[in-house]
């Protein structure tokens, strides 16, 4: 009877060692399973945003430029603006996307891609739209389409293949663009790597002019658009 | 006591290590899906890349219509395209040089290449008739075992 009461001291040392092995072993996997379940939320949101933000920008590239059959200039209303281009737009190493085309006979509208800055310094990218811009323009409140963007770079090329720079309203280099090389650098919402590692934002650029080391993940997503409606002009 | 309810007390240590061992194959087939999901997700950017590449070329075809049959393009894991006088030449360097992401991110003084397997390729064909001219590029991966394309008739 007495040797059934209670475990002995070797049954409740190995019962001990067990239980802390399982406790371990249950904590590290939930730890494990946290963090790699963060990083697959956070790399399909970086794929997401990628995705949707450059099919975006490619969609109004793409109508960059449209003129309505019907259209006549009236007063204030003359057609010498289609695509625009801003290097290091308001303190950001990105660039400021300005595109304009037709939405009726009367009215065209303007939609400008650009990085802000936060709080804390971070960029996102956001799309605004300027209804009837150049009469009577009625602003809207600017869009976030990518949430952490570290870099927004945009290229022209003429029809010889040849980059054109200087692509302003009131420049002649509108009317030499051709095609649109875009790029758009997204980085993941939380600090995925162990240790911080170099990031060069090169993006056809220069190289050595962004850089970043932090804990994050970033990808780049790139796109060139033929600028159908800018070339008929 | 009654004897027989001895026999029935508790969990043995036998039975609680086969036990651990059955919750650790367990865990192990977790960790396995987690590594699969991780690789799939991975998968899933660079073939959201691939497909804006692919649109990139055919975009650039139907920019330069008339000269459509000068854009067959084949690369498989190195880059065989370097810039040169026409337009055709120059979007065919830009193509090898965005398919190798250079001149893109680069992570610790490495640029990030898009993954390719000896079987991989990227091919652009050309069919001109005296009513169309279509283009279909497609793109191999996984060895050459997954394939995809995107195709237009741009004339």
């Amino acid at each position: 009877m007495r040797k059934t009461k209670a475990f002995s001291l070797i049954e409740a040392l190995v019962a001990t060692v067990i239980g802390a092995i399982s406790i371990l072993a249950i904590t590290y996997s939930y730890i494990f399973f946290n963090n790699t379940y963060q990083k697959i939320t956070d790399k399909a949101n970086m794929s997401a945003s990628g995705r949707s933000s450059l099919k975006m920008v490619a969609k109004d590239l793409r109508n960059a430029g449209y003129k309505n059959i019907n259209y006549e200039d009236a007063t204030g209303q003359t057609w010498d603006r289609w695509i625009e281009k801003i290097d290091a737009h308001d303190g950001t190493k990105g660039d400021k996307l300005r595109i304009w085309y037709n939405t009726s006979v009367s009215d065209r509208l303007e939609i400008r891609y650009y990085l802000k800055k936060d709080s804390s310094g971070e960029t996102y990218l956001v799309r605004e739209e300027i209804q009837n811009p150049v009469r009577n323009p009625v602003k809207f409140k600017p869009k976030t389409i990518v949430s952490k963007a570290t870099d927004f770079q945009v290229f022209f090329n003429d029809q010889n293949g040849n980059r054109v720079n200087n692509v302003t309203v009131g420049s002649d280099n509108q009317s030499k663009v051709h095609t649109a090389e875009v790029y758009i650098t997204v980085r993941s919402p939380n600090e995925l790597l162990k240790n911080p590692i170099s990031f060069e934002m090169l993006n056809g650029g220069t190289a050595g002019n962004f850089t970043k080391r932090d804990k994050y993940l970033r990808e780049t997503f790139y796109i060139s658009v033929y600028l159908r409606n800018v070339v008929k002009l | 006591m009654d004897s027989s309810k001895l026999n029935i007390k508790g969990v043995s240590l036998i039975e609680s290590l086969v036990c651990l061992v059955i919750v650790g194959i367990g865990f192990i087939g977790v960790n396995q899906m987690m590594s699969y999901a991780t690789t799939s997700i991975d998968r899933s950017i660079d073939a959201n890349k691939i497909n804006f590449l692919s649109e990139t070329a055919v975009e650039d075809i139907i920019g330069d219509p008339n000269n459509a049959s000068n854009y067959s393009f084949s690369q498989q894991c190195t880059k065989n395209y370097s810039s040169s006088g026409s337009l055709a030449d120059k979007a065919k360097a830009k193509w090898a040089k965005h398919f190798m992401q250079e001149n893109q991110l680069k992570i610790n003084d490495q640029f990030k290449k898009l993954p390719c397997e000896m079987l991989d390729s990227k091919e652009a064909t050309i069919n001109s008739s005296f009513e169309r001219t279509s283009v279909k590029f497609k793109f191999r991966s996984s060895n050459g075992k997954k394939e995809k394309f995107i195709g237009v008739v741009v004339k």
